[in-house]
Formats: C-alpha cells, sequence, structure tokens
C-alpha cells in the first residue's frame, strides 16, 4: 500500500532512472525504508571499498542512512537521489576513517604509558567480501596503495576502476568536471604504479 | 608484476555483495535512538495560547484587585462617616 503511495509520490529507484520528486508527509519511515532497500547495496560496497572491513562498512552504511533520515528533507531535486546518496557516502566514509586514525594514534600514545605487557597491536584487517580467495593477496597490496592516495584520487579510482562508473556519471558526483576527473585519474594511476612497483621492490 | 591492466581488471572483478540482513534494523534503532522527542506544532501552538491566556487573565484580576485596594484606602484613610459627635 505504501509502495503504490510512494510510486504516486515519485519515490522510486534510481535503477528506473525516476528522480526523488517531493516528499511524502504521510509515513516518513516508509518512504526511507523504500529508500535504503534501493540503496544499501550500493552503499555497503561503496563503504568496503573505502575500508575493505565488513564491520567499518556496516558502521558507514549506518551513518549514511541515519544521515539521509536527518537530512532528507533538506534534499534538494536539482540533483538525482543516487548522486546525492553517493556523496554522503564518500563523506561519511572519509569522516570515518579520519575518527579511527585518529583514534589509532591516541590509543598509541596512550600505550605508551602502559606497561609493555598490556600493549595490543592492531594490524589492519582485509576484510573484503567481495573479493575472491585467490586474489586477495594481490587486492590486498592494491588496496594499501590506493589507501595511500590523496582522498580525491582514492576517490576517482574507487568510482572509476571498482564502481565502473563513466567520467561524467564520476564528476557529478564529486562534483567537479569530467577534464578534473580525468587528471585525478592519471595521477593516481601514476601513484598506484610506483607505489606498487615500490613494494614489489621489497 | 602489477601492469596497470592487470591492476584495473583485478579491481572491476570485485564482486557486489548484499548488506547483511539485520542492518535496517540496526539503522532504524539508531535513528530512534538519535530522534530528539518531537513535540508537534499544534501542542505548542496550544500551549502558548494557554500562557497568553494565563497572562491575560492575571493581568486582568490583578487590575481589578488594585481598582478595589484603592477604594478600601480611600475608604480607611477618607472615612466617609457623618461628622457627628454623639453624647455632646
Amino acid at each position: 500500500m505504501y509502495r503504490k503511495k510512494l510510486k504516486q509520490a515519485g519515490i522510486i529507484y534510481a535503477e528506473s532512472g525516476d528522480k526523488y520528486q517531493n516528499l511524502p508527509n504521510f509515513a516518513p519511515m516508509q518512504a526511507f525504508e523504500e529508500i535504503y532497500r534501493a540503496y544499501a547495496k550500493m552503499v555497503f560496497n561503496l563503504a568496503l571499498h573505502y575500508t575493505q572491513n565488513r564491520q567499518d562498512a556496516e558502521e558507514i552504511t549506518q551513518n549514511v542512512f541515519v544521515k539521509v533520515y536527518e537530512k532528507l528533507a533538506d534534499f534538494r531535486e536539482d540533483a538525482q537521489l543516487k548522486t546525492w546518496i553517493y556523496r554522503i557516502a564518500i563523506r561519511q566514509a572519509f569522516d570515518f576513517l579520519r575518527a579511527k586514525k585518529a583514534q589509532k594514534r591516541f590509543g598509541r600514545w596512550v600505550s605508551l604509558f602502559q606497561p609493555e605487557t598490556e600493549r595490543t597491536i592492531e594490524i589492519p584487517v582485509f576484510d573484503h567480501p567481495g573479493v575472491e580467495l585467490e586474489q586477495q593477496e594481490a587486492l590486498a597490496q592494491i588496496f594499501a596503495c590506493i589507501d595511500g592516495l590523496p582522498d580525491k584520487q582514492r576517490t576517482a579510482i574507487i568510482l572509476l576502476k571498482i564502481e565502473q562508473k563513466s567520467q561524467a556519471e564520476t564528476a557529478d558526483i564529486m562534483g567537479i568536471t569530467t577534464k578534473a576527473v580525468e587528471s585525478l585519474f592519471q595521477r593516481a594511476k601514476k601513484k598506484l604504479g610506483d607505489c606498487l612497483g615500490r613494494n614489489e621492490g621489497k | 608484476m602489477y601492469p596497470q591492466d592487470d591492476i584495473f581488471s583485478a579491481l572491476s572483478n570485485i564482486r557486489q555483495v548484499e548488506p547483511p540482513e539485520e542492518l535496517l534494523a540496526k539503522t532504524l534503532a539508531r535513528i530512534s535512538a538519535s530522534a530528539p522527542n518531537q513535540v508537534s506544532m499544534l501542542w505548542v501552538r496550544v500551549a502558548a495560547a494557554c500562557l497568553l491566556l494565563l497572562f491575560v487573565s492575571d493581568a486582568w484580576v490583578v487590575g481589578k484587585q488594585q481598582g478595589k485596594a484603592r477604594t478600601t484606602e480611600s475608604q480607611i484613610f477618607q472615612p466617609n462617616s457623618p461628622n457627628i459627635l454623639y453624647d455632646e
């Protein structure tokens, strides 16, 4: 029943290319659940590419949809709902990674004051469920280099090469021109090659 | 060992995975936990109207009381009694 109402209200699926037209004020939670079902997979996978860790990706997905729920009323129709959610997801992924890094730095600092026996060493876990077992080692190295790229270059590589978006779509999501996307990609490609070459020599 | 094409083909071979089923429930729980207690605008207006009514009635009652008090004062200080001395 709500599904019908949501369709009438113009809320349905990015796959069909429809735009999110107006917010139904009769059932915001139902509208939210529809949006969740349509985009959770996209957000979860994108988060996995940034973190390569299932738990972290779940955390980011939750953060993204909490944000979507809070900001749904502010959503402007000049962007597609899918693009809007992509932008939120990218921002949330970087926020999460920055917070995690800061937490780690603080933990390391605190551990200096702890006796050596109580110190814990956290080893980053590569737990990307989308990667085949035989490719795990190679992809862990590639992702280690991607993670070292500047934020925009990293996003360009993820969107273009993993999410298989076109340059125009990537430019739209990142809010830049296609030329800028091309330039970011070329610089990222070079840095990636250098990084992998260095690692190979080790 | 890592020709560019191989890197990008390895990246494009990453499978899309489904998010865990319980993630929606977890997200909804987080939303309801973080949502502030929202009071309907209707109740806000009703409360504001009640307050206004209370102030107006209070002012009216105080005004009336002051009027009465003035009368009483005038009655006390200027007794309206005939100045007749008894047992004269």
